[in-house]
């Protein structure tokens, strides 16, 4: 991937996305929270970049990197490298034909190859806090710790192109109570904000890459793993903010309440609290041949010995403490 | 002068018989008084002698009761103690067997709470394996679901399935 000679940033944001209009107008919330976030991590001398993973574009519809790209101004572009990845691989590897996106088989893509010495893994339209942003200042992370961050969703109707501390800090503009991160899993719209050492990440071999017929679940099933593996959760101590918009989890739950079979997160109730996973060396897509297009660009093609079995039953397994009593790790082995 | 020379002879007037007569009577009397006294103060002496007798036997006689009852609670204390040694001893084996007892019943216990515990460890193996069967069994249902697609995707049209 391009940009391997390029100094090491201190921080890779991993997102995933493509321009099929998710939530409504998506490439407005995402410019508008890409430019946020990389103002607030410039102004404070946080070296950083933002990995876009584009899963599965949509034939014939422009690519998202493409719209992105035209629509950045040049210093956001120049913190921005995308893989695009070929929608083939999407048909290869899910296991529900009703699952659309595979975010976190994307998000692994991203994962894999973000070149931060911290990764996190978040979602487009997620604006940092102004006290994560100062932990990331500080450079005061640590390594084999798990960063979850609470989030505050916000009014719809806030005007997010002009997007300012005092409306994001405005209690009247929460679109709901924020909720608390309880130990010892911090769960909680996990997929907005999972931070970690990418070495960590690596042990890990970041999601779950077997049980391929979910969305939800799947980032707090990764907490879950990390536990069991020896690391540590906690509360980076201040929020991540963002804003209503239609089909996010939370109106779709609503929707598929009575239908889970056929949502389009996929399975809601399996088990990602109490088994875990052991996903192959070759987790994110390692082998696919990569293209380059252009300096920040990649183009993961599609070749079938790049893709996982279809089913690696071998790669469920129980959280190593609760099965021995020890503090042994699956991850480790 | 005559009654010099009665003297002298033995003899005494009348006068002086009278007053000796009347002296003796007086003696007489006050000798019946000292008489009656004394026989007053005798009885009284008697009766006070059979008093202090009386009160003496009575004295002896509460004595010899109390005496008595002293000893028959001695003897009922003794008993008293007696019967509470057997007991104390009784009881004290009685508790030896209970402590026996209980410390069967506390073995008992903890073999019980081991017992339990082992089975609650094997209840919740059991159910992480069937979580983790869960999980594999939807993997194989998704699998064989996205190879029916695939399966049914591959299959020739009617109008490939020959001429006609």
């Amino acid at each position: 991937m391009g940009q391997d000679s390029a100094p090491r940033p201190y921080l890779s944001i991993v997102l995933t996305g493509r321009n099929d209009g998710y939530g409504g107008d998506f490439v407005k919330r995402f410019l508008a929270s890409l430019q946020f976030n990389h103002r607030e991590l410039s102004g404070r001398g946080v070296s950083h970049e933002f990995v876009l993973v584009e899963w599965a574009p949509v034939a014939g519809a422009p690519l998202l990197a493409d719209l992105v790209e035209a629509r950045c101004p040049p210093p956001v572009s120049a913190a921005l490298r995308t893989v695009v990845v070929d929608a083939a691989y999407h048909e290869a590897m899910t296991l529900n034909p009703l699952l659309r996106f595979h975010e976190y088989l994307a998000k692994n893509v991203g994962v894999r190859r973000a070149r931060g010495e911290y990764i996190l893994v978040s979602n487009c339209d997620v604006i940092l806090g102004r006290h994560i942003l100062a932990q990331l200042e500080r450079r005061s992370l640590e390594p084999q710790v798990v960063y979850r961050a609470p989030r505050r969703d916000l009014v719809a109707a806030l005007d997010i192109e002009h997007l300012h501390w005092e409306a994001l800090e405005d209690q009247a503009n929460l679109a709901r109570p924020g909720k608390q991160l309880r130990p010892p899993y911090f769960r909680g719209s996990t997929g907005d904000f999972i931070a970690l050492d990418q070495m960590s990440f690596h042990r890990l071999r970041a999601f779950n890459e077997i049980y391929r017929l979910a969305r939800v679940g799947v980032d707090a099933n990764l907490l879950v793993l990390a536990l069991s593996s020896g690391l540590t959760i906690v509360d980076i101590g201040g929020p991540v903010y963002h804003i209503d918009h239609e089909g996010s989890f939370q109106t779709l739950k609503a929707k598929y309440v009575a239908g889970e079979s056929d949502a389009q997160h996929g399975h809601e109730r399996w088990n990602f609290n109490s088994v875990v996973y052991r996903n192959r060396p070759q987790w994110g897509l390692s082998d696919a041949p990569e293209e380059p297009r252009g300096p920040r660009r990649t183009y993961l093609q599609f070749s079938w010995d790049a893709v996982p079995p279809l089913v690696d039953l071998s790669g469920v397994v129980l959280p190593a403490r609760r099965e021995d009593g020890s503090s042994s790790t699956s991850a480790d082995a | 002068m005559i009654r010099r020379l009665l003297r002298g002879v033995g003899l005494a007037t009348r006068g002086e018989v009278h007053a000796a007569e009347a002296k003796l009577r007086d003696v007489r009397a006050r000798l019946e008084k000292a008489t009656a006294r004394l026989a007053e103060a005798s009885a009284a002496a008697q009766r006070a002698q059979e008093t202090r007798r009386e009160d003496a036997r009575r004295f002896k006689a509460r004595v010899t009761e109390l005496e008595s009852d002293r000893q028959r609670h001695a003897d009922r204390h003794q008993d008293a103690a007696a019967r509470a040694s057997r007991q104390i001893a009784q009881l004290t084996e009685e508790l030896r067997q209970r402590d026996r007892q209980l410390e069967a019943s506390l073995r008992q216990e903890t073999e019980l709470e081991q017992q339990v515990a082992s089975a609650k460890q094997d209840l919740e193996t059991a159910r992480e394996s069937l979580s983790a069967i869960e999980v594999k069994l939807d993997i194989l249902e998704g699998a064989a679901n996205v190879l029916d697609v695939r399966t049914r995707g591959l299959r020739p049209s009617r109008s490939d399935d020959g001429p006609g």
